[in-house]
């Protein structure tokens, strides 16, 4: 294993109960690298953010984040992530802001760490004077961006994003994906991120993988990925990769 | 990792503490509760008071017309609250027809008649009879205790009689001696101390509150207790919670402190509406008693409490301070019952609906405990009772009183096993991956159908 390997998932298998979620994944990603799971509804990308974000545990395969195994480490690992889940909300009794501060104090010990996060997250939500009203009076795309500032403030060594400018509105998932570039290029962060929309994979990822039905199709850059299918772009690619399996849309999830 | 709890802990209070439902739930409705309750029940006392102050319309139909009649009749118009019409009656006419007549016409509430002979039958010591006809107007209190006070009357003229009659008999006796030979003074003695009979009886009429307290206390806890999960679940807000550095213990161990502070909140609510209301109960009698005292009719015929300082010393402080932690030992356990198992469910609603089925079964023998002597019970009931959960009240309670106190300190230790072990499972269960996904779902009819595990 390579010193600056962050994320490393080696032959990784999920089954609910007697139903194969994830069949055998393995993938890698660099320190700083932002890398995309691509794939249909129901392929098994958030199943496996699940796993390494601790809360799932893998039925078999291993999974290590920056050295430290989610099923025997997860308190370290949980110290190195910021984990956006798909379907992810706040306390719909608290402002924005409170809520920012709360998990800021989870994090941080040092107050003024912990002040520094929240101003962080108070630029990248940009919600205005909305941080400071209640959650439960937001908008759907408002608390997904103060959910997307939530996981991006403390600027964790990997950050897990499964869809993360789902219901966000062209700008504000626009202003979001260069926070994302930014937190990965300025700070360091690695990013595995999950999405259904080919512009922002295209635009953020050094490196994409294709899954469908739990196992990878393809995996490299983008650019590799494009020539690999003979494709304008990865919507195209995506679409022939998954007729070369023999599948036609809708057939799966 | 205690720096972290703290901050989990002030989160769960203050999203607790600002919503409005929790807040009616746990800290208004308790102490209101029992308030208005008290209020209900004083003012149903003053509205008899007022309702005697007001009159008694009283018809005196007179049959006889001989002294005996007379003296009845000038007694009765005697009180102060009454108002006697008197009615004579010609001869062959039915005392019993005119009477009943009259209390039908609705202008009287109290019709006494007095057939024809009353006096010559007072007279040679034969047996007299007086027909009283109460008209009841509706089943409260106050209809029932209006006409009292003119019947009780009517005991004052018997004994005036038969004074009457031992001062003839009995020239040089106090007549009031010979009627009453002795007078008995009762008082209960519980553990060697006497206590006034009456301020116990009231005491052990309240008794339900030993049932009602602790069914309210705890059904607030679990509905709050089920809040704080519910809405995890329901804002999704489980996830990133659990991903956070954190132990999943965490969570469980941060909304049992932080339901607890709550629900203590909610326990001196409680407690301060449950005062108000003993305080309202106890005083309400003697109010009775004074206003209707002119009459000399007493519907209450109590007076006097017993104040906390001697249930204190009736109980042992013992026994309170094991009355007082069992409380908190019940709450703990309910609380952390229902985060356990609501954490089943989806949503605010499912939550409440679980919690609030959990743990009744597990109460319900202790209705059945209000009836029982603890030492009437063989060694297996005693070995039950010492297992009930929730029981270490009132089971202290009634140990104190029945000395056995061994029984009490059984079922705290006991119910302290259930904490833990209840604790220990649900930290595991909240360390484990199925507390995201597990779902038990009500269906639409609000049935609850078990199907654990396999949710997304
Ligand atoms: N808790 C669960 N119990 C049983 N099966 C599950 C559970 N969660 C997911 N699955 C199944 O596992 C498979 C992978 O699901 P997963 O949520 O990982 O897909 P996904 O790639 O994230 O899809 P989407 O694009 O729709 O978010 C699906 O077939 C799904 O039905
Ligand atoms: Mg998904």
């Amino acid at each position: 294993m390579s010193k600056d390997r962050l994320l490393s998932v080696e032959r990784l298998v999920k089954i609910y109960g007697d139903k194969p979620a994830v069949r055998g994944i393995s993938f890698s990603v660099d320190e700083g690298e932002i890398f995309a799971l691509i794939g249909p509804n129901g392929a098994g990308k958030t199943t496996t953010m699940r796993i390494i974000a601790t809360l799932l545990k893998p039925t078999s395969g291993r999974v290590l984040v920056d050295g430290h195994d989610v099923v025997s480490e997860p308190l370290e690992v949980r110290r190195r992530i910021s984990y956006l889940p798909e379907e992810a909300g706040a306390y719909p009794n608290m402002t924005g802001r409170e809520y920012l501060e709360f998990v800021a104090q989870v994090y941080f010990e040092d107050p003024g760490e912990a002040r520094a996060a929240v101003e962080r997250g108070i630029e990248y939500a940009a919600l205005g004077d909305a941080i400071d009203e209640r959650v439960k009076t937001y908008s759907k795309g408002m608390k997904r961006r103060l959910q997307l500032a939530r996981a991006l403030m403390t600027r964790p060594r990997l950050l897990l994003l499964d869809e993360p400018t789902s219901g966000v509105d062209v700008v504000h998932a626009v202003h979001l994906r260069r926070v994302v570039k930014r937190v990965a290029r300025e700070e360091g962060s690695t990013v595995l991120l999950s999405s259904h929309n080919m512009l922002e994979v295209e635009y953020l990822s050094d490196r994409v993988a294709f899954i469908h039905e739990g196992r990878i199709l393809v995996e490299g850059t983008p650019g590799e990925v494009k020539k690999r299918y003979g494709a304008g772009n990865l919507e195209e690619a995506f679409v022939r990769a998954l007729e070369e399996q023999g599948l036609s849309l809708g057939g799966s999830g | 990792m205690a720096r972290r709890l703290k901050v989990l802990v002030s989160k769960e209070v203050r999203e607790l503490v600002r919503d409005p439902k929790i807040i009616l739930v746990m800290i208004l409705v308790p102490s209101l509760m029992f308030i208005i309750m008290g209020e209900a029940v004083g003012f149903a006392a003053e509205k008899t008071a007022e309702e005697i102050l007001k009159g008694v319309d009283t018809a005196f139909v007179d049959g006889d017309g001989g002294w005996a009649s007379d003296l009845l009749y000038s007694i009765a118009s005697s009180a102060p609250v009454s108002r006697v019409d008197r009615i004579q009656v010609t001869h062959g006419e039915d005392v019993a027809d005119r009477a009943l007549e009259l209390a039908a016409s609705g202008r009287y509430d109290l019709v006494i008649a007095v057939p024809q002979g009353f006096t010559e039958n007072i007279t040679s010591a034969r047996p007299a009879v007086v027909l009283v006809y109460s008209v009841v107007r509706g089943l409260s209190v106050a209809a029932g205790a209006k006409p009292e006070v003119v019947t009780g009357l009517l005991e004052s003229y018997k004994e005036h009689l038969v004074k009457q009659w031992l001062r003839r008999a009995f020239p040089d006796k106090d007549p009031n001696v010979l009627l009453n030979p002795f007078t008995v003074v009762e008082e209960a003695v519980v553990k060697g101390k006497a206590l006034p009979q009456q301020a116990l009886s009231m005491l052990m009429s309240q008794s339900f509150l030993l049932f009602l307290g602790p069914l309210i206390l705890l059904s607030m806890a679990a509905s709050i207790a089920a809040a704080s999960i519910g809405v995890e679940k329901e804002e999704k807000t489980l996830e990133t919670l659990l991903s956070l550095p954190i132990r999943g213990r965490d969570v469980l161990f941060s909304k049992a402190i932080a339901t607890l502070i709550v629900a203590v909140i909610g326990t001196l609510s409680l407690s301060l509406g449950f005062t108000v209301y003993m305080r309202r109960v106890l005083s309400m009698p003697l109010e009775i008693a004074s206003q209707a005292g002119a009459t000399g009719a007493q519907p209450y015929g109590y007076s006097g409490g017993l104040g906390f300082s001697q249930v204190l010393e009736l109980l042992g402080v013992g026994t309170v301070v094991v009355a007082v932690v069992g409380v908190f030992l019940s709450i703990m356990l309910v609380l952390l019952l229902s985060i356990v198992v609501s954490s089943l469910a989806g949503n605010v609603r499912e939550a409440q609906a679980l919690a609030g089925y959990i743990w009744l079964p597990l109460f319900i023998p202790l209705f059945a405990m209000m009836f029982l002597n603890i030492t009437s019970l063989g060694p297996l009931g005693q070995a039950v009772l010492a297992m009930l959960p929730f029981a270490t009240p009132l089971l202290a309670l009634k140990a104190g009183f029945e000395g056995v106190p061994w029984i009490m300190y059984a079922n705290l230790a006991t119910n302290l096993a259930y904490s833990l072990l209840v604790l220990f499972l649900g930290a595991r269960w909240f360390e484990g991956e199925k507390i995201l996904t597990a779902r038990i779902r009500a269906r639409r009819r609000g049935l609850i159908r078990g199907l654990v595990g396999t949710g997304r």
